[in-house]
């Protein structure tokens, strides 16, 4: 790689959080802000600093005349050569060093010298640097280097992901790039909770794929007697110790009476036949199990299988869009992902990545909701089963943070609101002030990745995506031409 | 306080009679003329387009080091030309380089404070004609450019140095010879050469007033009330020129005894004149060798478009007035002392020696 500069001196420039580098006339084309250079410290380390600014000075426009309304009146190019004394000085931000000989990274302990030369840190040299995996998942470019952003799987997923960005800043491209990865790669379960069913149009091409399974969610029925009264507590948050146990009972009497074919209907009938029971209990049960009824979701029978639906290096997409009522969405998600996660457990299936859309729906630090707690005890514990989350939202504030802090690993996108912003800033410890700042400005598709699956946070181009999509969508012209040619086909 | 300030009360009525009054010169009697090839006292100018003209800023930076076993001199002097188009410059070159490295001299030691300053002012100024001299002759043959105008730094007058040292005055000899040849080659060359003296604390004005006015007042003797003796004893010529003229104009030129070689003197001789070129600044003081080969009109108009050439460049700002490709040469010349600084360090590494050092109290291992 060509040199980009030199290393000057200034009061504050070389050190160990400056370094201030002049740009050479040929090479101002060659730099931009974001990219990373690298500076010999001796003939074995380099040290990796990334642009955080760049400025122009010119001593012309600096002491020469301090009565600005002076110059701006005056011709100056025409009376000076001050073209020739404009500089580029860009200030790097030094972040570590790499030995090369070992590729052994180290924080910087002294400053390079003034007079080093700077170049365009080259691909490898970057790659070394970053932590990036050869045979990891290529999620973007980095494009100021010529980098092919590849993350390690493992440290991508294992201690869970979050990717979050204002609505239309891409997070669901970006997620479907990595569906394509974890596709190729081929040995994790996969499980899509697919609020708005938009993978099926984003993907279209792999509906048709054996290895890729819609669940619709008209399909959808939990199985009651698959179900310990522990676990249809869980769908009645308000439910005490007391009544569980009451609603233990009755579960039980009724399993032995119809002989593990029953629904909701039938323990509701059995409490309300039943005498023994308190009649404030009573009443508080069938309130419940008639609201959880009401849901639809509830029959005699599990489908589809939970034994089918995960297998290695398949990809099962629980589209959601069938049901408007938030309720609903959380059972089935917390139904799914409950029972998956226990099988995990077991080790019945594959090592697990759930991938959340809208998370905030399903797990929110506020509000109440069903399915918050079986998606912080995975957060919290799902590393060791090797269940992994990867939490989608557009409202980062409003989600639970015992979940959100338990993501390693964050890919960030566009992001307005200043409170979503300083909340990025708490929970993403790599995050520094002006990477925060820039958040605002990424534009459709660049995302800042930051936490355990790099070791330095890096803004990545997303990929454009291998998979043909459904969601072009003809613009007005389009589709005006086109009704108008049907249209006079069909009048002669 | 007081007194400076009806002085100066003084001085701006004295000047703006003056200046309106314009005496012309050519009525004084005989002896007062001789000085001057002007008729009257001022004359108003016209910046001239210098579009497709090359007009070049000579300057050089110069400074010493008394370090503990060598006293040391650093040189440099650049030349800097610029193309100009009516609303830009087309280009710009510099001579010998963008960035000229410094040139170094050991002093010999035991030279006085005196011996060594001399030394270094007339090294600094040999340096600077060197350059002027290399500009006219490689590099105009070299690339075979034009330049019109030539601007050097300071004045040409050196004085001859007082001393018994006669390595100085050697130095001294070489820089009239390297002056008189430039003169001639500039002359040679259509090469119009002129030093722009920014700071003159020169009273060649006063004197004359001095001695013109008492014949000015006896043609006007309702004109001057004012004592003017005491106005003139207060005076330097920057100081009245800066009441006295306005912008675009210049002050009648004047003969400037300056000994040269007796062949050069018979020649050429040193005039100089005052050139207001910023509304609010003092005016420079011009200098330059005229051919004495030349009729008075001619003298006059090759002043007059000295001038006119050196307003464009001068013109902008209203409280600075210096050529621009003279403010341009002293940036590139002028001797920073970080570089002397980087520069000794630098020395001291390749040749590890004592003399390098500087004096112990610039060492001390800390700032009290
Ligand atoms: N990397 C990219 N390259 C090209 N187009 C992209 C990229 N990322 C997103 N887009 C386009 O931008 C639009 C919005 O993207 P997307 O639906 O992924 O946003 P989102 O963040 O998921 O929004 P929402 O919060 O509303 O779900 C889509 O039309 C998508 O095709
Ligand atoms: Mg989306």
């Amino acid at each position: 790689m060509s040199n980009i500069g030199i290393v000057i001196s200034t009061p504050t420039s070389p050190s160990l959080e400056i370094i201030e580098i002049i740009i050479e006339k040929n090479a101002m084309h060659k730099i931009e802000r974001g990219q990373f250079l690298c500076i010999p410290l001796t003939e074995n380390i380099q040290i990796i600093a990334i642009v955080t600014n760049i400025r122009k000075t010119n001593a012309y426009y600096e002491t020469f005349d301090p009565n600005v309304q002076e110059i701006a009146s005056r011709n100056y190019e025409g009376i000076f050569p001050t073209g020739e004394w404009e500089n580029t000085v860009a200030e790097l931000k030094p972040l570590g060093q790499v030995e090369i000989n070992t590729k052994a990274i180290s924080r910087v302990k002294v400053p390079v010298s003034p007079g080093t030369r700077a170049k365009v840190a080259s691909p490898q040299l970057l790659s070394t640097f970053l932590g990036l995996d050869d045979s990891g998942l290529y999620l973007g470019n980095l494009s100021s280097n010529n980098v092919r952003i590849k993350l390690n799987i493992s440290k991508l997923l294992r201690k869970h992901l979050a990717i979050l960005a204002i609505s239309g800043a891409g997070k669901s491209y970006a997620t479907s790039i990595l569906l394509e990865e974890l596709y190729n790669y081929g040995k994790l379960g996969i499980l899509v909770i697919d609020p708005h069913g938009e993978y099926t149009q984003i993907l279209p091409e792999i509906e048709k794929d054996p290895r890729v399974q819609i669940i619709n969610s008209s399909f959808i029925s939990i199985g009651v007697p698959s179900l310990t009264a522990w676990q249809l507590s869980e769908f009645m948050p308000e439910i005490s110790i007391v009544q569980a146990r009451v609603l233990n009972d009755v579960i039980e009497s009724v399993k032995k009476e119809k002989n593990e074919e029953y629904a909701l209907q039938d323990l509701i009938y059995y409490l309300d036949n039943s005498e023994t029971i308190n009649s404030r209990t009573k009443d508080a049960l069938i309130g419940w199990l008639l609201s959880l009824q009401r849901t639809f979701l509830f029959s005699n029978q599990s489908n589809p299988s939970l034994d089918e639906i995960i297998e290695p290096g398949q990809i099962t997409i629980v589209d959601l869009s069938g049901i408007q009522n938030i309720r609903s969405r959380q059972i089935i998600t917390h139904y799914l992902i409950g029972n998956l996660y226990y099988k995990r457990m077991r080790g019945e299936i594959p090592p697990i990545l759930f991938i959340i859309e809208e998370a905030h729906q399903f797990c929110p630090e506020t509000s109440r909701s069903i399915s918050k707690r079986i998606i912080e005890t995975i957060a919290r514990e799902g590393r060791k089963f090797y269940a992994s989350l990867c939490l989608i939202s557009q409202r980062p504030v409003n989600m639970s943070v015992t979940a959100l802090s338990q993501c390693n690993s964050n890919l960030i996108m566009r992001i307005r609101n200043p409170y979503d912003q300083d909340f990025i800033g708490r929970i993403s410890e790599g995050i520094d002030r002006s990477a925060l700042k820039s958040l605002p400005d990424l534009e459709i598709g660049e995302a800042l990745i930051v936490g355990e699956a790099i070791n330095y946070p890096t803004f990545l181009k997303i990929r454009t995506r291998r998979f043909r999509s459904k969601d072009h969508l003809p613009d007005l012209e389009e589709k005006a031409a086109e009704y108008k040619e049907r249209w006079s086909k069909n009048r002669y | 306080m007081k007194e400076i300030s009806t002085i100066n009360q003084q001085k701006i009525e004295f000047c703006s009679v003056l200046r309106d009054l314009n005496p012309i010169l050519a009525s004084l009697p005989p002896h007062l003329q001789t000085s001057t090839c002007d008729l009257k006292m001022f004359s108003l100018l016209q910046p001239s387009d210098i579009s497709g003209l090359t007009i070049g800023g000579i300057d050089g930076g110069y400074s010493s080091r008394l370090l503990l076993g060598f006293d040391i001199f650093l040189f440099r002097a650049i030349a800097v030309f610029s193309t100009y188009s009516p609303s830009k410059i087309l280009k710009t070159s510099y001579f010998p380089a963008k960035t000229p490295s410094l040139e170094i001299a050991v002093s010999d030691v035991g030279l006085s404070t005196l011996d060594f300053e001399n030394m270094g002012s007339i090294r600094r100024a040999i340096t600077e004609l060197e350059v002027a001299n290399k500009v006219i002759t490689e590099y105009l043959d070299l690339r075979s450019k034009k330049i019109d105008l030539l601007l050097l730094d300071g004045s040409p007058v050196v004085n001859k140095p007082i001393t018994k040292n006669d390595k100085i005055l050697n130095y001294y000899i070489s820089y009239v010879s390297i002056l008189t040849r430039l003169v001639r080659k500039a002359n040679e060359n259509g090469v119009k050469l002129a030093w722009i003296v920014k700071d003159s604390r020169s009273n060649l004005f006063t004197k004359l007033l001095g001695r013109i006015t008492p014949f000015i007042i006896e043609e006007n003797p309702h004109l001057f009330s004012l004592d003017y003796r005491q106005i003139l004893k207060r005076s330097r010529d920057m100081d009245l020129l800066y009441y006295l003229l306005l912008a675009n104009t210049r002050s009648m030129v004047f003969y400037r005894q300056y000994s040269m070689p007796k062949q050069f003197a018979q020649d050429f001789a040193l005039y100089s004149f005052y050139l207001k070129t910023a509304p609010f600044d003092i005016p420079l003081r011009i200098e330059l060798f005229q051919s004495l080969h030349q009729s008075r009109e001619e003298r006059i108009k090759e002043v007059q478009i000295l001038s006119e050439l050196i307003l464009p460049v001068s013109q902008y700002n209203r409280t600075y007035g210096v050529p621009a490709p003279i403010v341009e040469a002293d940036a590139r010349a002028r001797i920073r002392e970080t570089e002397v600084e980087s520069l000794l360090q630098l020395l001291r590494k390749r040749y590890n020696s004592l003399g390098l050092w500087t004096k112990r109290r610039e060492r001390a291992p800390w700032k009290l």
